[in-house]
């Protein structure tokens, strides 16, 4: 057909590169339409649907990416107060990073489903916690609240040594000091087993 | 000492570089060529050489300039002190920072900013090397570096600078062009959409000497637009090439 030979997929496309018309097509993700022309936004494979009569084009870059809600992350506390933690997210679950780090905070009321009076019986400064995104918006706010999510990996506030988890707390095992912490299920290093 | 003009054009019509008036400089563009920035690109048009690179989206910092609704650009024009003949100070000077702004308006043009609200896109611009028209070369290393990041864009931009030198209008024109001749007038382009996006003239020309200039940066913005096209296809075929 004429028309399928006109709207090949898979060709590389540049950005303003002219798709097709309106009538042709309506304009998917990574295009844009100025005055009923469909052009390209990224450089990208086109993609020409002709059952939906859509045509997308797949970035061969991605943007850097941005915290949304509902994400998993993984962020260092930065700064506590008495009500709040703030943290810098540096990643987020399935090996996903960002450009630099976002600003995350983590509110007392957030960080358990257990009353917790001050943020430091459960976070302390530069502990790494796995936590999950409540708004889309920057600054970000977190929830620790659940099993999977929490501390899941502390330095000694005396020595500076990695913690260990035993049971439901936190101990150094060089100068055997006990800490408390929202732990995660996922906490990295465990007690007993010697690595 | 009597000042004695430099003949730029000769009796062939040829350029001081032996160019003819409507021809381009040699171009050389490369994109990804940093490692930690998040697009990058290199433009080389004859002895102007420039470096440009993007970073984000990412979070504001100074937060105050955040903007609710799109992401802030930033632009940096910059040229390192061993870019001119004569060493050039280190810190931005007068015309960098109104080339930054220019620049910056620019890309604001091209760039979709209001799908990353609250975020900053930034853009640095080094020249390397200096021999005029280093706002189109930095405005074309940008442009490709922007679209190595995958940030969604209407369109590349391609730019030149025309120069009337001896009463003829040439296109590209070169540091001895710029200096000893009439005028110069930067031109870029979004060249599919077929918008200006930057325009500024430096000297006199007439009306008709104006339009004929756009219509020959409009023919050289066509072969820079092929060049920058070439880059950025090259970079992805290679790219092919290491899976397999």
């Amino acid at each position: 057909m004429v028309l399928q030979a006109k709207f090949y997929s898979g060709k590389i496309v540049f950005p303003g590169e002219k798709l097709c018309v309106l009538e042709e097509f309506m304009p998917g993700d990574g295009t844009f339409e100025i005055n009923g022309n469909v052009y390209s936004k990224f450089v990208g494979r086109v993609l020409y649907d002709f059952v939906s009569r859509k045509v997308t084009v797949v970035p061969l870059k991605k943007v850097a990416n941005i915290p949304k809600q509902g994400m998993v992350i993984y962020a260092v506390i930065s700064t506590t107060k008495d009500d709040v933690a703030f943290t810098k997210i540096f990643g987020a679950e399935k090996g996903v990073s960002f450009s630099g780090t976002f600003t995350g905070i983590l509110h007392v009321s957030q960080i358990s489903s257990n009353y917790i009076k001050v943020v430091t019986d459960a976070v302390k400064v530069g502990d790494i916690v796995k936590a999950k995104v409540l708004t889309s918006w920057n600054p970000f706010q977190l929830t620790t609240k659940g099993t999977k999510l929490g501390v899941i990996y502390a330095l000694c506030s005396k020595c500076g040594t990695p913690l260990i988890k035993k049971r439901t707390k936190l101990q150094c095992p060089k100068c055997g000091n006990v800490e408390s912490r929202k732990i995660s299920s996922d906490y990295m290093l465990s007690g007993g087993k010697r690595s | 000492m009597r000042y004695e003009k430099i003949k730029l054009v000769d009796e062939n019509g040829l350029r001081i570089d032996g160019r003819k008036p409507d021809q381009l400089r040699p171009v050389k563009m490369e994109v990804s060529v940093l490692k930690n920035a998040d697009g990058s690109a290199y433009v080389e048009q004859g002895n102007t050489r420039v470096l440009a690179a993007v970073y984000g989206p990412r979070e504001v910092h100074p937060k105050h300039l955040t903007l609710p609704d799109r992401a802030i650009l930033r632009t940096r024009y910059h040229m390192v002190p061993y870019s001119t003949d004569e060493r050039k100070s280190p810190a931005p000077t007068r015309r960098e920072i109104e080339l930054s702004k220019v620049i910056r308006e620019a890309l604001e043009s091209v760039i979709f900013v209001e799908l990353y609200p609250r975020t900053t896109i930034d853009v640095f611009i080094e020249v390397i090397q200096a021999d005029a028209g280093t706002r189109t070369a930095g405005l074309m290393a940008a442009s490709l570096a922007l679209a190595d990041a995958g940030i969604p864009m209407k369109d590349l931009i391609a730019a030149v600078a025309i120069g009337k030198v001896d009463g003829t209008l040439v296109l590209d024109i070169n540091q001895v062009e710029d200096e000893y001749g009439e005028a110069d007038m930067p031109i870029a382009m979004m060249p599919s959409l077929g918008e200006i996006v930057l325009l500024q003239l430096n000297g006199v020309l007439s009306e008709e000497e104006f339009y004929e200039a756009l219509k020959l940066a409009q023919k050289g913005i066509a072969q820079l637009y092929e060049f920058e096209k070439q880059a950025l296809m090259k970079k992805y075929v290679e790219v092919k090439v290491e899976e397999v």
